[in-house]
């Protein structure tokens, strides 16, 4: 029989639970996602120290990815319009966090967010930041290792297995987008944003990104709030 | 290239925006509720750039992405979305990759 979980009552125990919460298949997902960002790194030439500043500074997959395919200031904004969703997930994560929230404010990205989300509300206030560091702060460290892997093994890895790598950023995130599709408050921004998509196609990769996104998800918000 | 051929001021200034935009959210939520209508309108924002990103990551790929012919991604992003709704997150994930590897190394005759 499992031994029941200790109560989360210090600063040290809720920081061991946060640890403990970020291992699991949400992480697992995610490192598959950075060991293909690693070895797309090593493909694009660029220098580990690079990717390792990209994984810790930036933290967020889809604007390291747009860093690394698009040059210089279209890149900027388009890592920005994609990672602009860690806005409203930390005003969402903020009520759990305490006064000083701000200080776990780097690790708010998908995968810590989506476990947080569920742990967080059991969780007293004046313990969450602590719980979030944990949680986060190995989350990212999960997936920084794991592009240093795939960094240096990208050249070791068959050439159609380094295709189906390449692939594991836009399969996670379109099976995260199938679960939203789901949740009804989530709904319509994910239809609007593949709706929107081929304008993208239209402009530079970050300006086409900005504008699907822009009118994508300005329809979906005018949709929702039209509605009774 | 070496490190000090790369070009490092994007980078840095994705991750300072980035970071701004992280605790710019934990210190508005004092002042907003999550369902104020600018936070929901820049989730509506979020949630659409990210499934616009993952539309044309799919359809219209670029770089080395973009030698993996449309069927061989349909294929891939059809056996991830079964299995995710058979097993879960990861199951899906890993079976995308390796039903897309598993067909690229069919077409192009080489051996895993």
């Amino acid at each position: 029989m499992a031994e029941p979980e200790a109560p989360i009552a210090t600063a040290a125990s809720a920081w061991r639970a946060g640890i403990r919460a970020s291992f699991g298949p949400q992480s697992a997902a995610m490192m598959a996602t950075f060991l293909a960002f690693g070895a797309a790194c090593r493909g694009a030439d660029m220098p580990i120290a690079w990717m390792l500043a990209s994984c810790v500074l930036v933290y967020g997959m889809p604007g390291q990815m747009i860093l690394l395919a698009v040059p210089g200031l279209p890149g900027v904004m388009g890592a920005t319009v994609a990672n602009a969703r860690f806005l409203p997930m930390a005003v969402t994560l903020a009520p759990y966090l305490g006064p000083r929230g701000w200080m776990g404010a780097h690790f708010i990205a998908v995968t810590p967010w989506v476990v947080a989300i569920r742990h967080l509300p059991g969780v007293h206030p004046r313990l969450g930041l602590a719980w979030f560091l944990g949680c986060g702060s190995v989350a990212c460290a999960l997936g920084t290792m794991a592009a240093v892997v795939g960094f240096y093994s990208a050249g070791a890895l068959p050439a159609s297995m380094r295709a189906g790598l390449l692939y594991a950023n836009a399969f996670y995130f379109a099976l995260l987008m199938a679960g939203d599709l789901a949740r009804p408050a989530v709904r319509p921004a994910v239809v609007g944003g593949i709706l929107a998509a081929p304008l993208a196609l239209l402009l530079p990769p970050a300006e086409g990104l900005l504008l699907a996104g822009l009118v994508g998800g300005t329809g979906a918000w005018l949709w929702r709030r039209m509605r009774p | 290239m070496n490190a000090a051929e790369a070009d490092w001021a994007p980078l840095l200034l994705a991750a300072a925006v980035g970071l701004t935009m992280r605790i710019a959210g934990v210190l508005m939520a004092r002042r907003m509720r999550p369902d104020h209508p600018f936070v929901a309108w820049a989730g509506a924002l979020a949630g659409a750039t990210l499934a616009a990103f993952v539309v044309i990551a799919l359809v219209a790929p670029s770089g080395p992405a973009a030698g993996v012919p449309p069927l061989v991604r349909a294929a891939g992003l059809g056996a991830a979305l079964l299995a995710y709704v058979r097993w879960g997150l990861l199951a899906g994930l890993v079976a995308g990759i390796t039903v897309l590897s598993l067909l690229a190394a069919a077409l192009a005759g080489q051996n895993l």
